[in-house]
């Protein structure tokens, strides 16, 4: 029986062969284009903010750009659907079934490998994106301090960029339950439709803590220098993740365990 | 080792595939499923696999419930529906279920690929990417993925599917070193009762879900003759080749070819013309050929035959 980690190094080398993990980079453009257009001036570009941008409130700022192109959300529905219900309708699923005869763990490696790739992808878009803002950025100094950062911001910025990377995380768990019972197509409108219904509670009273969305927006109201607040939300949000992974995932098994192939 | 299969039902829905079959397989056997389209030779090998989840029945392996030691499975090689991750060489995905199914230094590992490779014929191109091969060549790195770390049980579902004839020798030779070599037990199944019977020393003959033959393959015709009439050196003949001869008053039912000559020439020689030959088929050709109206006029003629006469 193979251990955990193998399965885990091989799933993830399947993601590393894929195009689609590709098509995430893009969002590298992001910090790119942003970066370029402060240094050239361009119109295209405006900033609104009143105190000066420094590298981790680029960064992080940055990062909620891409959130909230939604896009990412979808590529990412994508690439976690065809990993597991497209090697389901394509039949490659039965490779791996009859060598690891348990299907949870089989399950549960294709969440740590498309969680590790999110936090990689994550890794090298703030790597990308401290290049951009010294490369180009920084010589904006009108708007931008070449500070790395600022002490008393710090923490809300990073939990900020945390509760971002756990809506991904949570976008795995919820596209690898659907495509153990749904077909790859039917499993991805669901969850544009889901994503669509959760955007759309975060702006309703008490409903809206039930939509991870609506602490992502939080973070950007809150005031960066209190932590305390900072942590609460993100508290809260952690708990709320956790509880709908939970949920995805003993759902997700079950249904893999008990499904024909 | 030793295959049981016990009673094994499977329904899809209201849909009845497979209805309490059960057999059992020994290891160096070689064991031939056949059976038309949906007659549930790919549905009981996905059992074996567990790919699909039997309604009722037990598998043992050894004595061993499957269903409560999963990781038996693992010693099966299987072909069922050639699978791959086309966007690698057929190199790499051989490596890639090796890794999976054993820790094993790369020099080893590199070798044991190298000899699989050969063995399939598909050495000289393996660094290209599966989705530039052609339906054969998928079809033998299929099977070396079934052969990889010499499994105890071979599973192969339709494994001379879109092979030429060269393929097709091919994989039965490998078949039948398997077991004679290795003592491996195989299962396997094919449309072509000829390519199965070549090589398995049991067949078992599926028909909706149900098992309507398992033994071995036995190609024993019967040639009705019907002379325009008989006389009484033709029944002295025919006493003396057979006890099974008169099936009717005017029928004699004559075992082999050379049964058929030796009353041809009595025919020839005393100028009686013929009115009718039938030749009738062994009873598993005549299932796998579908062909009841034979079958049910067989089984007539055979009703027919006087008890004494039988076979």
């Amino acid at each position: 029986m193979p251990t955990m980690q193998t399965i885990c190094k091989i799933e993830f080398r399947k993601l590393l062969h894929r195009k689609d993990l590709w098509l995430i980079l893009s969002m590298l453009a992001i910090p790119a284009l942003y970066s370029i257009g402060i240094y050239t001036h361009s119109s295209v570009i405006t900033f609104n903010g009143t105190d000066k941008e420094y590298a981790m409130s680029f960064f992080v700022n940055m990062f909620h750009f891409v959130y909230a192109l939604y896009i990412y959300f979808f590529v990412l529905s994508l690439i976690s659907v065809r990993s597991l219900g497209g090697e389901i309708e394509n039949r490659n699923i039965l490779l791996y079934t009859q060598r690891i005869n348990e299907r949870k763990k089989l399950y549960q490696a294709k969440v740590t490998a498309l969680t590790a790739m999110v936090l990689g992808v994550s890794a090298v878009f703030f790597v990308f994106s401290m290049l951009m803002f010294y490369l180009f950025a920084v010589h904006r100094t009108d708007l931008i301090s070449s500070r790395f950062m600022v002490s008393n911001e710090f923490l809300s910025l990073i939990l900020w960029f945390l509760s971002i990377v756990l809506a991904y995380i949570l976008t795995i768990h919820f596209s690898l339950m659907l495509s153990t019972f749904l077909k790859f197509n039917t499993a991805v409108i669901i969850f544009i439709l889901v994503l669509i219904a959760s955007a759309f509670m975060s702006k309703f009273p008490i409903v809206s803590f039930l939509s991870i969305h609506y602490y992502i927006e939080q973070f950007g109201a809150l005031d960066l220098s209190d932590s305390g607040g900072a942590l609460r939300l993100f508290g809260i949000n952690l708990a709320v993740v956790f509880l709908y992974s939970l949920v995805c995932k003993q759902v997700g098994v079950r249904r893999f365990e008990r499904r024909d192939l | 080792m030793m295959l049981e299969i016990k009673e094994v039902t499977k329904y899809y829905g209201n849909h009845l595939a497979l209805e309490k079959f059960s057999t059992t397989i020994r290891s160096g056997e070689i064991v031939g499923l056949i059976g038309k389209n949906g007659s549930g030779k790919t549905t009981l090998m996905n059992c074996l696999v567990n790919h699909i989840h039997f309604t009722s029945g037990q598998i043992l392996i050894d004595g061993k419930n499957l269903m409560e030691n999963k990781s038996l499975i693992s010693r099966f090689g299987v072909l069922i529906e050639s699978s791959f991750l086309d966007y690698m060489s057929a190199y790499d995905n051989l490596k890639l279920l090796l890794e999976l199914e054993q820790k094993q230094d790369k020099r080893k590992a590199d070798q044991q690929l190298s000899e699989i490779l050969k063995l399939v014929g598909l050495y000289e191109r393996r660094k290209e990417r599966v989705k530039n091969y052609s339906f054969g060549m998928k079809q033998r790195l299929g099977l070396a993925q079934a052969l990889l770390n010499h499994k105890p049980l071979l599973i192969l579902d339709e494994p001379l599917v879109g092979l030429d004839v060269m393929g097709r020798e091919l994989v039965k030779e490998i078949i039948r070193n398997k077991a004679r070599n290795e003592e491996c037990a195989v299962i396997f199944s094919d449309h072509n009762l000829n390519e199965v019977k070549d090589i398995c020393d049991r067949i078992i003959y599926l028909d909706n879900g149900t098992k309507m033959y398992d033994g071995v393959f036995e190609d024993h015709k019967k040639y009705a003759v019907t002379p325009e009439r008989l006389d009484k050196e033709l029944l002295a003949h025919a006493a003396t080749i057979g006890e099974h001869v008169l099936a009717e008053p005017d029928i004699l039912m004559l075992d082999s070819i050379a049964e058929l000559n030796s009353v041809l020439q009595i025919l020839v020689r005393k100028n009686i013309s013929v009115k009718e030959l039938e030749v009738i088929e062994g009873s598993l050709i005549r299932l796998f050929k579908g062909d009841m109206n034979n079958a049910d006029h067989a089984n007539d003629m055979q009703n027919r035959i006087p008890k004494t006469f039988t076979s």
